[in-house]
């Protein structure tokens, strides 16, 4: 994939929610363009700019993060910290999309500055559509500083 | 003279040189006392010449002192005696201790015609003797000293005695003291003893109570395990949850997506029967879903801190019935709220009991046309009686927990909190599983539900202190009861 056309980036360790994700993407017309990371280490590692992959281009800056909280080897809070904590990553809007309604996730989130928080619905109808909007809203309506 | 005839040729001159050559006076005495005769002794002694005492009567010459001791001597010589005498005699002035030996003098006739008188000084002897006798008075005196002394030795140890007998005595009194002391010395053993017995009491009831408090440790460090083994049953619990709200929605979500996915890309070559069997695929998603989130709600509520505050709660049914109605607006319900008792307790929680004890109410009056719903409250067990007297339906006895359990009003202030409905009611041979966990009497395709709204209310009335059970008969309607604390605790 090119990173530099990349939209969006989904950290989400169940391939079946990133395929529902990105089809729900594609029905409603909205980007392809996604970069997936698997669990927390593959995500920390990314945004550490000592990482390997140094060859991604932090000045073309993706238009959302989508970040599921319960993931393997290091939890979406701790990737959330590092993101908001990243001078070049910190102004790159991020997303929740979790299974947890746990309160203490929620406080967690916006007290390390999480843009917006967004349960997942079991119903596959309240999920496409709540999916649908976020996308349509971070990749269209929402603007980006420069 | 015999001696005188036998040495012829002594001369005078030889005969004075025997009478005057030694110490001893020697005279020659008349028979009319008179010195016939003297040698120089006698002149050393009484100082006379002797030419001067020669023919002088020895009175004269001795002194009328010592002739009255002598006297009787010479009259005992003159007639004959041969006499031998020791006297202290007085003359010139001295006394003179003196031996003296009067030898009588007789003539052929054996008549006495004087007598010869030697005399010695003894006084040398004397005072020898005076000496000795003075040594032996000396010596006697130091035996009487010494007897004295032995007599006053002996009157000391008298003393000495009647000190040792007053000293036994002060001893035997000191012995009563001392018994007295010993006495004294016992009782306060004794004190001591029973003292000690006190102690040793004491120690006992102090070891018990070490015992007891080591027990109430051993009790309150189990109570600390039970304690941090809830704490950790909790946090797995928790962990538990957490998983379960994540890790079980995620498949279904995966099956509904997937099923839905399915409808929308290939509706076209789906047949009728396909088309139902992802319906239902899906429906059964939704309700598995619906039951991971009753349950998750159910055991948050076992980790969710209870929060009492004063509720108003006839308000506050009113306030959730009103809710309630706006979901199903076309049902023409009675609702009657009678002014109720505040109540304590965590309002949220209250208002999950209230909600579920509505909603089952609005649920199982759908099939009435005119639906009636009560919410009240019994002031106490007298009303409550009454209550059940006046109305056969209500079986207050039978808390729905355990069957047989006897009928105890349990008052906490408040009095008892009822929902009372007329709807499908329930047989009461089930009611011990009607407040269980995912336990339904109604058909799910006549009533819908997950079966753990009743279990949540049992759980919430529990936590505040409260009982909850349910009457009921079956097509007669069903009333819920519950006790909350009058007061704050």
């Amino acid at each position: 994939m090119n990173q530099d056309k990349v939209e969006i980036i989904l950290i989400e360790d169940n391939p079946d929610d990133a395929e529902l994700i990105k089809r729900v993407f594609k029905k409603n017309n909205l980007s392809d363009q996604f970069l997936i990371l698997k669990d927390g280490a593959e995500a920390l590692d990314f945004f550490s700019a000592h990482g390997k992959n140094l060859s991604y281009n932090f000045n073309h800056h993706p238009r959302v993060i989508l970040l599921d909280l319960k993931l393997p080897k290091v939890d979406g809070i701790e990737v959330l910290r590092n993101i908001k904590m990243n001078e070049r990553m910190k102004s790159v809007p991020v997303v929740i999309l979790t299974s947890s309604t746990e309160e203490r996730d929620l406080k967690n989130a916006y007290d390390l500055g999480v843009n917006s928080y967004v349960t997942k619905p079991i119903r596959h109808d309240e999920f496409a559509s709540i999916v649908s909007q976020l996308g349509s809203y971070w990749l269209t309506v929402n603007r980006l500083s420069t | 003279m015999t001696v005188l005839e036998a040495a012829p040729t002594l001369t005078e001159r030889n005969l004075r040189l025997a009478l005057d050559g030694g110490p001893t006076l020697i005279a020659y005495i008349d028979t009319g006392s008179h010195y016939r005769l003297v040698n120089r002794t006698h002149e050393h002694w009484f100082g006379t010449p002797v030419a001067m005492v020669e023919g002088r009567h020895m009175r004269e010459i001795v002194g009328e002192v010592s002739w009255r001791i002598i006297s009787p001597y010479v009259e005992r010589a003159l007639a004959g005696e041969a006499v031998d005498f020791e006297q202290e005699l007085h003359f010139s002035g001295r006394k003179r201790w003196v031996r003296a030996a009067y030898t009588p003098d007789r003539d052929e006739t054996g008549h006495v015609r004087g007598f010869v008188e030697h005399v010695i000084d003894i006084g040398e002897y004397k005072r020898a003797e005076e000496d000795l006798l003075t040594g032996r008075w000396e010596a006697e005196e130091t035996q009487r000293a010494t007897l004295n002394i032995l007599e006053d030795f002996d009157e000391e140890r008298a003393k000495l005695k009647q000190i040792q007998q007053a000293t036994m005595n002060l001893l035997e009194d000191f012995d009563e003291e001392r018994s007295n002391l010993q006495e004294v010395q016992k009782a306060t053993l004794n004190l001591l003893e029973d003292m000690n017995e006190e102690r040793n009491r004491l120690d006992e009831t102090q070891r018990a109570l070490l015992n007891m408090l080591e027990d109430i440790e051993v009790e309150r460090a189990k109570a600390e395990q039970s304690k941090s083994l809830l704490e950790s049953v909790n946090q797995e619990l928790e962990a538990f949850s957490y998983s379960v709200s994540h890790d079980l929605r995620a498949p279904l979500r995966a099956i509904s997506g997937f099923a839905q996915a399915v409808v929308e890309d290939y509706e076209p070559r789906l047949d009728d029967e396909g088309k139902r069997y992802l319906g239902l695929i899906q429906a059964n998603s939704h309700k598995m879903g619906q039951l991971i989130d009753d349950l998750l709600a159910f055991s948050r509520l076992g980790r969710q801190q209870l929060i009492a505050t004063k509720i108003d709660m006839d308000a506050l049914a009113k306030s959730v019935f009103e809710e309630l109605l706006t979901q199903s607006p076309t049902r023409a319900i009675h609702f009657i709220t009678r002014t109720t008792p505040a109540a304590y307790g965590d309002k949220a929680m209250i208002r999950q009991v209230l909600t579920n004890l509505l909603a089952n109410a609005v649920k199982f009056t759908r099939t009435r046309s005119e639906a009636l719903i009560e919410f009240g409250n019994l002031p106490d067990a007298h009303a409550f009686r009454q209550d059940e007297k006046n109305d056969g339906v209500i079986e207050p006895g039978a808390p729905v927990a355990e069957e047989g359990e006897t009928a105890e009003p349990i008052l906490s202030g408040g009095g008892i909190y009822f929902v009372k409905d007329n709807g499908v009611g329930f047989d009461m041979h089930y009611v011990s599983k009607l407040f269980g966990v995912f336990q339904r009497l109604h058909d799910v395709t006549e009533f819908e539900g997950t079966g753990v709204g009743l279990a949540l209310v049992s759980r919430i009335i529990t936590r505040h202190g409260g009982r909850v059970w349910a009457t009921g008969k079956e097509d007669q309607g069903a009333t819920f009861y519950f006790t909350l604390p009058g007061r704050e605790k």
